[in-house]
């Protein structure tokens, strides 16, 4: 099995905590190469964390639960 | 956001430091090359004149060379304390002159004094003022390697933290990192200049920890979130 950034799962998170954006949009936002994005963007959605609707990649509930206190963490450490 | 500000200051500060004191430096050796440049080649008709020329290149400023002959009976007040004996004549030179006038022929000079320093200590002066002249000690190798790699750290984390939006934050985050080493290396170059410098490593070693010790527990509060 893979290993999974965090670096880059924060980015991911983060990125659709912003605005839900399609799928090469958040390609291009996660600067990796595409067989690895699509390794990431699998990982996210058997965690329920992220889905795919209407062309979009957005948050679920869960997922917005996380990134929203991921980014508490982050505004209490800097 | 508050470290993220402290890190950076002391980042900025560090680097500004080492700027200050590298440029003096960098100044002196660029105006100093062409007075390093060799004199062209003379050709000496004794080593009097040699000994002579040498004395003149070693000479501190507003030194009067004094080039004694045999049965001399002028007496210098201001020259170094030494035994003279049958003093013919004396000939005062300016201090850069390469050449003294004198109708004394210079193949019964014996001696050259200077009123500054006796001839033992003129050729470690000379070293000296040589190095004066080439604009003080330059900085080492290691030290000068130190501050660039500094100042490379330093820009890579002003580039992460550019930036706008949630992601920043996240940017700003991993900026800590390379601004925190960007400060540790500076002052570790700056440590040539004077041993306090190395106090400011002090923010840039906490910014180091802080980071990792936080990035650690980001990634057990998120690999738990996620599995």
């Amino acid at each position: 099995m893979a290993k999974f950034d965090i670096d880059v799962t924060a980015r991911i998170l983060l990125a659709l905590l912003q605005e839900p954006m399609g799928r090469t949009a958040l390609f291009m936002r996660t600067k990796l190469n595409y067989p690895r994005f699509m390794q990431y963007l699998e990982y996210l959605k058997e965690r329920g964390l992220v889905v795919e609707r209407d062309g979009a990649v957005r948050l679920t509930e869960r997922g917005l639960e996380v990134a929203k206190a991921l980014d508490k963490a982050l505004s209490e450490l800097l | 956001m508050r470290r993220f500000a402290l890190v950076l200051a002391a980042a900025t500060a560090a680097l500004a430091l080492y700027l200050l004191n590298a440029a003096p430096h960098a100044t002196a050796q660029l105006f100093s090359a062409p007075a390093m440049m060799a004199p062209p080649p003379r050709h000496y008709n004794d080593t009097a004149e040699r000994r002579r020329e040498a004395q003149v290149a070693a000479t501190p400023v507003a030194a009067i060379n004094i080039t004694e002959m045999a049965n001399s009976t002028n007496i210098l007040c201001e020259a170094w304390p030494m035994s003279i004996s049958n003093v013919t004549a004396v000939e005062h030179c300016p201090v850069q002159a390469t050449t003294c006038a004198t109708s004394t022929p210079a193949l019964n000079v014996s001696a050259v004094l200077t009123e500054s320093a006796p001839p033992a200590q003129a050729g470690e002066l000379g070293e000296g003022v040589q190095t004066a002249a080439a604009g003080g000690a330059a900085l080492p190798t290691i030290h000068l390697a130190f501050g660039a790699a500094g100042a490379a750290f330093y820009g890579y984390g002003l580039y992460l933290s550019a930036c706008g939006g949630p992601v920043c934050r996240w940017r700003r985050f991993r900026a800590i990192a390379p601004l925190s080493a960007a400060t540790v290396l500076t002052s570790v170059a700056l440590s040539t200049a004077s041993p306090l410098f190395l106090a400011l490593s002090a923010p840039g070693v906490w910014g180091l920890i802080h980071y990792y010790r936080a990035k650690k527990r980001l990634a057990l509060w998120l690999s738990s979130t996620l599995t």
